[in-house]
């Protein structure tokens, strides 16, 4: 049933953005199933992406080729970006290029370097990575068996956490290929000497000697770094992007090849720097994910509703929402229910309050009522607002632990939907004597933003509090993962004893 | 036998999970076989690493998609099931599992996964004192106790160090074992591990004996912490100091001179290994001891010789957490692909 209903629909749109090997295997795959690729006309030059509107399952994108603007529906966005490398010549002064190169100018003719000398450098001014070893260690052994030369490697740190890589490492050193490790770029002195080969001196770690060499020939690393479009891909989708510029950021709730838009998904030379190998591998899984009908929203009734009266189109809501759901056309503001995550925060910084989590947004948690034995004395009355992402599994999860008596537990979808008038709401209507605030580790948000919001919230709040002379430590943070249940125990402890030595809230404020 | 599942998936770590959860996804039937009583696999059992910051260890997401296994309705979950042997048997795949009981039953599907891991190299006949010593111990183990303690604390008396070695590539990039393989995760997880301890311990001295760092380009930049030392060498053997101290002998990389140094508690940076009974249900499928040509070989992929049959995660290769969730998601694309071929 559910396939024929499937097979009866549209054959699935799938814009692909970029070009090269990964993008032709990613068009290929989507087109083996059945899907309209657009976007990637074997042959053509690929369009530049100009603008997108809409969401998962259907984007609105504006494309440009030959300086037309074209429109597009498609059901999602397969960013591949473009194999793109850096060579960092300039870094190590090496800008002769009759002596100083890239690979390819010593592979053109491996067999000329008879009784010559070789040196790969890599990694001491500029970052090393996997694909480099590997391209560098099956020049040098192809340059060994052609010629005979002498092949040194001269490297930082080298890295071979790649399928194959020390095995390959181990065959070229078994073939004569020499490797020298140094500690620091400044251990490699490198001096040109006038219309000769440069003069390399340094240190044998291993050795101690001082070793001078007189390449004929200095292949510099073409290390991998993002295609500079991704910067414009990633401003026009609203997308998170790395420490570098690729457009998977290293929150792992990516994983695998998942962005913060639901429905655009990153792969390939657009996602990290990867060997061959591992790029092909993900593009045929970014269309695979292209094509699977995953649903990333949460279910409806969680959602975030605007109430239009009450808007008076701030755009606070269009620009912090972190899934890219409030989607705005003709000044009207609306909810997009296949982006809509409901972290709430929409919902926590409207300034009108115009936004609303529908029911069943805010789960209080009776599962877990307190249990702990009481203690005699005053027992605090604490709201502790868990995520369900991290604080809400990492209590679930253990079978020994309970909360405090008087402990009133939320889950939300996200902290960022904790908003400063619900906390300050806790104490003020609800006589809460704490309020604590369990939220994920900076870079671990679903959404994003939403712990740094809610930490900024509480402290706000602590700062409203101590202005009407309240104990600002009435309310508390903390930042946990799914799997920190020993954190979250010593949290709410620690928190539950801060709130005891405090002593009840004062009922008249 | 039991069927209605159109895919076994053997092993519920981070493979074995996010391949079962994308067949559901793709509206797949699954059985996950998981020998254990709780799913997750071996970094199922491992602690956040975050300081202030998250440092995408992966570990939390295998928490999240225990969770998720446990409420999908097209994923049968049976944990405390071990294979205990896989076949091939009328154009499908036969697996035999049994309980902690003894008790077996029966499995068959059009399709198998097999992700069921690799074994942290067993460092017990180096000369480290591994097994020997109280205070040497591996840095899985050392992941249970952060897990558990929220901190690093000696096995010897439960206080917290505050010397640390860590030994980096134990069981891997070795010639004379036969282990030709970077294990990848090592580096950055034990680096993890140490700037996490240091942050919680300001008193603390850390000590990373290395051949070369892998994967943290980030580290390296702040190798500069003066609690923490970077040495480009590998102690060789240990002995017991006083107050179970452990006494690491090395050859200093700066000085050429040998040195001695006695620390509270050393970690062992063990690497990963094939499985012997991932070794064993391979040979079971494939009629020949395919696993040491496969394991981290450059040419593996989710494919093998068997039309079906898709390896994913640990048990093909050295691999991280985020790399087996790729893995396993390609193998069950693959696996629908095999399906839909077959139709
Ligand atoms: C000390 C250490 C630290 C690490 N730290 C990190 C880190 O910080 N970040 C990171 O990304 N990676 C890290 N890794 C790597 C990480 O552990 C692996 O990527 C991950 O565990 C691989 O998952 P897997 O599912 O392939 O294998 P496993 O985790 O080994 O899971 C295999 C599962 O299969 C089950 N199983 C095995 N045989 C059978 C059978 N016959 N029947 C039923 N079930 C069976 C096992 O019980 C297990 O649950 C680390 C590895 C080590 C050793
Ligand atoms: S934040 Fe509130 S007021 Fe501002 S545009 Fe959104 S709904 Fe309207
Ligand atoms: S609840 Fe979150 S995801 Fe939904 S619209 Fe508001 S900010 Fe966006
Ligand atoms: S477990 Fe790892 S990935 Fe998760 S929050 Fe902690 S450091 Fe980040
Ligand atoms: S990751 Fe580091 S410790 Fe692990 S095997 Fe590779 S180089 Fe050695």
């Amino acid at each position: 049933m559910e396939e024929q209903k499937q097979e009866n629909n549209q054959r699935p749109r799938v814009l692909i953005l970029g070009k090269g090997p990964w993008a032709e295997q990613a068009a290929s795959e989507l087109a083996d199933h059945g899907a309209k690729v657009i976007g990637h006309e074997a042959g053509d030059a690929s369009p530049l992406l100009a603008g997108c509107t809409g969401q998962d399952g259907a984007f609105t994108v504006r494309l440009m080729q030959d300086g037309v603007i074209q429109q597009e529906t498609v059901n999602r966005i397969l960013v591949l970006g473009e194999a793109f490398t850096q060579n960092p010549a300039e870094d190590y002064g090496l800008l002769n290029s009759d002596f100083a190169g890239s690979i390819e100018e010593i592979l053109q003719n491996p067999n000329s370097w008879q009784g010559k000398t070789v040196v790969f450098l890599t990694g001491l001014k500029d970052l090393s990575h996997q694909s480099v070893t590997l391209d560098f260690l099956n020049a040098a052994l192809l340059l060994k068996k052609e010629s005979g030369a002498k092949v040194f490697i001269i490297c930082g740190q080298m890295q071979v956490a790649a399928p194959g890589l020390e095995r390959l490492l181990f065959d070229a050193r078994t073939a004569g290929v020499v490797v020298y490790k140094l500690n620091s770029a400044d251990a490699l002195e490198i001096s040109s000497q006038k219309d000769g080969p440069y003069r390399l001196l340094f240190e044998d770690m291993a050795s101690r000697k001082q070793v001078e060499l007189v390449p004929d020939f200095v292949v510099l690393p073409q290390n991998p770094a993002p295609d500079p479009s991704l910067a414009e891909i990633a401003s026009l989708l609203g997308l998170e992007t790395d420490e570098n510029g690729y457009l998977q950021s290293a929150n792992v709730h990516r994983l695998p090849l998942a962005t913060n838009r639901a429905g655009v998904i990153v792969a390939g030379p657009a996602r990290d720097a990867a060997t061959p190998a591992q790029r092909k591998s993900q593009s045929i899984l970014g269309a695979a994910l292209a094509l699977i009908p995953t649903a990333e929203a949460a279910p409806k009734n969680r959602q975030a509703a605007i109430n239009t009266r009450a808007c008076i189109h701030c755009l606070t809501c269009f620009r912090i929402c972190p899934h890219k759901a409030v989607h705005k056309e003709e000044g009207k503001l609306t909810v997009l229910t296949n982006a809509c995550q409901a972290c709430g925060i929409c919902a926590a910084e409207c300034p009108r309050l115009a936004i609303s989590m529908e029911d069943g947004w805010l789960v209080k948690n009776n599962a877990a009522p307190g249990q702990t034995q009481a203690t005699g004395g005053f027992e605090p009355k604490i709201f502790v607002f868990t995520c369900e992402n991290s604080s809400a599994i990492a209590a679930k999860a253990q079978e020994d632990f309970s909360w405090p008596p008087n402990t009133e537990v939320f889950s939300l979808p996200c902290l960022g939907g904790l908003s400063l008038a619900a906390i300050l709401r806790a104490i003020d209507t609800d006589k809460a004597d704490g309020v604590l605030a369990l939220a994920c580790h900076e870079g671990n948000c679903h959404s994003g933003t939403g712990s740094l919001l809610a930490r900024r919230r509480i402290k706000q709040a602590a700062g409203l509090l101590k202005a009407v002379g309240a104990e600002s430590k009435r309310v508390g943070a903390f930042t946990l993962a799914a799997n920190s249940e020993t954190a979250l125990k010593q949290a709410v402890e620690t928190f539950w004893e801060q709130i005891k030595a405090i002593g009840p809230a004062r009922s008249a404020k | 036998m039991a069927s209605g599942n159109e895919v076994i998936v053997i092993g519920g770590g981070a493979a074995g999970l996010n391949a079962a959860l994308t067949l559901a996804e793709m509206g797949i039937g699954v059985c996950l076989l998981e020998k254990e009583e709780l799913l997750g696999g071996h970094s199922g059992r491992y602690a956040c690493k975050a300081t202030d910051a998250c440092v995408s260890c992966g570990a939390c997401s295998i928490s999240r998609m225990v969770q998720k296994a446990g409420q999908e309705k097209l994923v049968r979950v049976l944990t405390g099931h071990r294979a205990v042997e896989a076949k091939q048997e009328n154009g499908g795949f036969a697996v035999r599992a049994a309980d902690s009981k003894g008790r077996e039953e029966g499995i068959f599907a059009k399709s198998l996964i097999l992700a069921s891991g690799f074994s942290p190299f067993d460092p017990s006949s180096l000369a480290l004192g591994y097994g020997r010593f109280a205070n040497v111990i591996s840095n899985y183990e050392l992941e249970i106790i952060l897990r558990r303690e929220n901190n690093i604390l000696r096995p010897s008396n439960n206080e917290p160090a505050q010397s640390i070695a860590f030994i980096q590539c134990i069981g891997s990039r070795d010639a004379k074992l036969g282990h030709l393989w970077c294990s990848q995760v090592c580096c950055p997880s034990s680096l993890r591990m140490a700037s996490l301890g240091l942050a919680k311990n300001k008193q603390q001295k850390t000590s990373f004996f290395y051949i070369d760092l892998q994967n943290c380009p980030k580290q390296i930049k702040q190798a500069d912490d003066k609690n923490l030392t970077l040495i480009r060498a590998i102690p060789a053997d240990a002995r017991l100091g006083e107050e179970e101290k452990i006494v690491l002998a090395w050859m200093d990389p700066k000085s050429g001179l040998l040195q001695e140094e006695a620390f509270d508690l050393v970690v062992l940076s063990v690497g990963i290994t094939p499985s012997q009974e991932t070794r064993f249900l391979l040979s079971g499928l494939t009629g020949e001891d395919s696993l040491p040509k496969i394991f981290g070989s450059a040419s593996g992929s989710v494919h093998t010789a068997i039309p079906g049959l898709f390896m994913a995660g640990c048990a093909r290769g050295p691999m991280s957490i985020a790399d087996s969730i790729a893995d396993a998601a390609l193998a069950a694309w693959e696996a629908k692909k095999f399906m839909e071929s077959k139709k």
